[in-house]
């Protein structure tokens, strides 16, 4: 996990986050997108090589939260789509309650530590 | 492992490299094409994406990573570890791959035999549904169906989809100009449709074909293959059976099995080659008094036996009332065709089965043995793993992985072991094993096979594998320099062996049991004497020989040529011949000693002509045996039995009194000591002879006496048939030492078995002594230096060793012992005169288990005594 840079290190689990909450907002993305969505997301703190990328993609695929398809993009390229399933939606659900609550957690032991 | 894991990949199918390197390369344009917009040059813009996002090999290779399920991964590493592991420790291996090869090889042959003949369905449409009918009385419990019965039950029961007759013979084919005896059954014509089989050429019997006028036949389809090869047109035309001219109607399917039965029947499977109708034209009496036919019925869909026999017993019930004469306390009797084919077999099949399976449980304490020495040797590396950070699971599994690999290596070689001995067992097995033709190695056996051997692997390996987790790291790795096993683990292995000793204790008392049945029945007074004795069969074609007094003056002119013949001491010709289990019954009265209650006088009917009894050396107890003053018009007489005296005369000599038997009064002549109709049975039955020329039959079996080897006399016992009539065939021509044999093929066969499985259990029990002994002397090597440094004699060390191995023994034996009498009551069925807790048995059989014992731990003890003190210290 270890960045050659300063960039922030993509914390253990959030990146399947990162990637359902995008397929969710914006429909069927093709892997570049998806990289280059959420780079810009975060400002540019984040970039995703495919190394990190395409390993998670394949991991939510075989968990069912996500299918991928080839199909064309609109300058005619192929390229392969992932869409949100059903189980990712609720996947999706389930982790973002999950965050909120560890970032709420964070939030509370940070702000009462400087009170 | 490399080609495991391809396989396993494709059983689990991800997606394809190239699919994801094109998915990749896309990215990787978008990436370039992003970073030339904002002005670089396509080389530097390449140059940067591939900075920004990696190589596509390199993302392949992380991704690659994740399609694999992980714990499918994990176990891979871990069982290419065991191999490699595995590899390392060739005696390991050596061992118990051997010990579990041939555990895993006996049992999967037993098994073979366990699916094949008590599994496996038989061959008929819906067979659960079949059952034999006999009729029960308290004498005969198996009576066969009166026809009578058969057409009643037809008519009335509620519960019988379709019922029939059949009953075995043999008919003389005349196939160019030899005569042959085939084996033949008469059937009504509702057999097939019952066993829910039709000819697959021409058809079936009529009712109206149902007599014994009818000339009509069917043939089986290995017969027709062979002797008319199968030609269809076979089917209309005539062939010589019996010396008439019988015509072929049909052609039965390849591989129709014949459901064999218990009374005149061949065995179950592909052994009948001619069916015929069976005659139901009898005069009336003979309708109800006369029991030659086996029943079988197809029960309705649903229907249990219970209530087979309950509507069975209704129509009994309705006989009982019309025919009081002939079916006074008589029920009917409804058994499983698939029970009644295996028959008493079914108890040598599970004791084998149930010895089998306690070797297997030797061979897997001993293997747990070897385990427990393997995972101590690990110690440093499986404690070095554990303060890495592995988890308990992850621990027993990289030790349980060795143990799949010799389970799976076990397996294979079990597997193959046995499917090289199934074609050995089958000659082994007796010839008339119910269903032997469906012993065979199949994929069910195969499985058998594996699974067992992995499984008993895995138990093997769980009690050390959870037995060294349990501890933390710090003990397995500051233990590494003592030499000293813990308490735990060598009391751990001296259990192991205990429990090996005493189940290889109970397998020896088994076997032994068997011995010493085997013992008593040879030293049993069996009232004749088989050796030297030819025995065969002859029979009387009814268009030759149509009268009586046509075959009784052959008779009597061939037995007198063979009597000439050199080397004959005796010859006489009688129903059967002793021990092939002939039990054709018919009831009689006394004169002056009416039944008692509940009582029915029954015998045994059997003819015999001048020398039968001489020539089997048969005891004579009291009066005379037949001469040639018995004719067919001199005073009817005949020769009871021992048994038959005790029972209906009250032991009085009863020579000289008359009977009324076969519807005659006959004068009792002589009283012949008691023979079994088979020679393990309980008691003789109750038996009387008439003179051949008083009642002739239409077939004889001979027996004859030679003062030397029996079978050298054929030839010329030949030329003198021969001379009589060319035509005529001897069959089931042996030696009466054979039938004797045939009578006691599976009890010998069960010997056998157990004789075997017994050795390999002492031997899988000395194996463990002897491992966990040189084991101990291996670990205190250093220990004993120092003794024989110190002065310790060669003998004390010796003493040592030995005797703890003998303590274990003790244990283990001491606790056989106490198992031993459940073992031999679970045995009962195949015990002779020897009691389920036989004293003699119960001392001898510990014996041979201490002996080898003594032996097993003598050798450990002696390498002691024998080490060298220096090599033994510096070793260290």
């Amino acid at each position: 996990m270890a960045n050659k840079d300063s960039r922030p290190a993509i914390l253990q689990g959030t990146l399947d986050l990162m990637v359902l909450q995008t397929l969710a907002s914006m429909g069927a993305q093709h892997g570049y997108s998806i990289a280059a969505r959420i780079e810009q997301a975060s400002g540019s703190a984040l970039e995703l090589n495919m190394g990190t990328l395409y390993p998670a993609l394949m991991r939510l695929e075989q968990r069912g939260f996500v299918k991928g398809k080839w199909g064309v993009t609109e300058n005619n390229r192929k390229a392969r789509f992932y869409s949100l399933t059903a189980a990712g939606s609720k996947q999706l659900e389930r982790e973002k309650a999950g965050w909120e609550q560890t970032a709420g957690t964070i939030q509370r032991l940070l702000t009462e530590e400087f009170s | 492992m490399r080609f495991l894991r391809e396989w396993l990949l494709r059983l689990f199918p991800g997606r394809a490299d190239s699919d994801l390197e094109s998915e990749m390369r896309f990215h990787l344009e978008m990436e370039t094409e992003a970073q030339q917009r904002t002005g670089l040059s396509p080389e530097e813009a390449g140059r940067q994406a591939v900075l920004r996002t990696t190589t596509v090999a390199s993302a392949i290779e992380h991704t690659r990573d994740q399609r694999t399920f992980p714990w499918l991964s994990g176990t891979l590493a871990d069982l290419r570890q065991a191999c490699v592991g595995l590899r390392r420790q060739p005696g390991f291996l050596a061992i118990a791959a051997t010990v579990l090869t041939i555990a895993i090889g006996a049992n999967t042959l037993i098994f073979s035999v366990v699916n094949g003949v008590l599994l496996k369905p038989m061959p008929y449409r819906d067979p659960e549904r079949l059952v034999n009918i006999y009729e029960w009385s308290e004498r005969n419990p198996k009576f066969p169906l009166s026809m009578l019965n058969y057409l009643e039950d037809r008519r009335q029961s509620k519960t019988l989809e379709s019922i029939a007759l059949y009953t075995g013979g043999e008919m003389e084919l005349m196939h160019g100009d030899r005569p042959e005896r085939l084996p033949a059954v008469r059937i009504t014509h509702d057999f097939f449709p019952t066993l829910g089989v039709q000819p697959i050429l021409g058809r079936n019997f009529d009712e109206s074909e149902l007599k014994g006028s009818a000339r009509v036949v069917i043939l089986g389809h290995k017969m027709w293959a062979s002797r008319f090869q199968s030609d269809p047109s076979s089917v209309g035309q005539t062939i010589r059976l019996n010396r008439e001219n019988w015509t072929v109607i049909g052609v039965m399917p390849p591989g129709f099995q014949h459901p064999g039965g218990s009374y005149r029947s061949p065995l179950q499977g592909e052994t009948v080659d001619l069916w015929c109708p069976l005659g139901m034209d009898l005069p009336e009496k003979g309708l109800r008094y006369w029991h030659f036919t086996n029943a079988i019925a197809r029960l309705k869909p649903g229907i249990p036996l219970t209530a087979a026999s309950q509507d069975l017993n209704l129509v009994m019930d309705d006989l009982n009332r019309r025919f009081p004469d002939a079916y006074e306390k008589k029920r009917a009797r409804v058994e499983p065709l698939a029970a009644e084919v295996v028959g008493k077999s079914s108890w040598t099949v599970q004791l084998i089965m149930a010895a089998g399976f306690l070797v297997l449980i030797v061979a897997c304490i001993n293997i747990a043995g070897l385990c427990v020495a393997r995972v101590i040797a690990r110690r440093s590396e499986l404690a070095i793993r554990q303060a890495l950070g592995a988890g308990r699971w992850r621990l027993i599994r990289t030790v349980l992985a060795e143990n799949m690999v010799l389970g799976i290596l076990g397996g294979v070689a079990g597997l193959v072991l046995a499917a090289v001995a199934i074609p050995v067992l089958r000659t082994v097995l007796p010839a008339n094993f119910p269903r032997i033709h469906e012993i065979r190695m199949d994929a069910m056996a195969g499985a058998f096979a594996v699974v067992a051997a992995v499984l008993t692997s895995l138990f093997a390996g769980i009690i050390p594998a959870f037995r060294q987790t349990m501890s933390g790291p710090g003990e397995g790795l500051s233990s590494t320099r003592v030499t000293l096993p813990g308490h735990g683990i060598r009391s751990l292995r001296g259990a192991l062996v205990v429990a090996e000793v005493a189940l290889a204790c109970v397998l020896c008392f088994g076997a032994a049991l068997l011995v010493r049945s085997g013992m008593e029945l040879s030293a049993r007074d069996h009232g004749f004497q088989p050796a030297n004795i030819l025995s065969f069969q002859i029979q009387f074609p009814r268009k030759t020989y149509n009268s009586g007094k046509s075959i009784i003056a052959f008779s009597n002119e061939v037995l007198r040529r063979w009597r000439e013949v050199p080397g004959v001491v005796a010859v006489g010709g009688g129903s059967t011949v002793p021990w092939t289990g002939y039990n054709d019954n018919t009831s009689f009265d006394i004169p002056g000693r009416p039944a008692k209650p509940g009582e029915s006088i029954q015998a045994r009917f059997q003819r015999a002509t001048p020398g039968y009894f001489e020539a089997l050396r048969w005891p004579l107890r009291s009066g005379r045996l037949f001469d040639d003053r018995d004719r067919d018009d001199s005073k009817p007489v005949v020769v009871v039995n021992d048994v038959l005296v005790r029972r209906y005369f009250d032991g009085a000599d009863p020579v000289g009194r008359e009977i009324n038997f076969f519807g005659k009064p006959r004068r009792i002549v002589g009283v012949v000591a008691d023979v079994r109709d088979l020679p393990a049975d309980d008691i003789a039955e109750p038996a009387v002879w008439m003179p051949f020329a008083q009642e002739a039959d239409g077939g004889m079996s001979v027996v004859v006496r030679t003062a030397s080897d029996p079978i050298a006399t054929v030839p010329r016992l030949r030329e003198a048939l021969a001379s009589l009539d060319r035509e005529l065939p001897m069959s089931e021509l042996r030696s009466l030492d054979l039938v004797a044999a045939a009578a006691l093929a599976e009890r010998r066969f069960a010997l056998l078995a157990l004789q075997s499985f017994a050795g390999l259990g002492l031997l899988l029990a000395a194996i463990g002594i002897y491992g966990l002994l040189t084991y101990i002397v291996q670990q205190r090597r250093k220990e004993i230096g120092i003794r024989i440094a110190l002065g310790a004699s060669g003998e004390a060390l010796l003493w040592m060793v030995t005797g703890s191995g003998l303590r274990l023994a003790l244990a283990g034996v001491v606790s056989g012992i106490l198992m031993a009498p459940l073992a031999g009551r679970a045995m009962k069925a195949m015990l002779f005169g020897v009691s389920a807790a036989d004293s003699i048995t119960l001392i001898a059989a510990p014996l041979v288990m201490l002996a080898a014992a003594l032996i097993a731990s003598a050798v450990p003890g002696w390498v002691a005594a024998r080490s060298q003190p220096m090599t033994a210290l510096r070793d260290q």
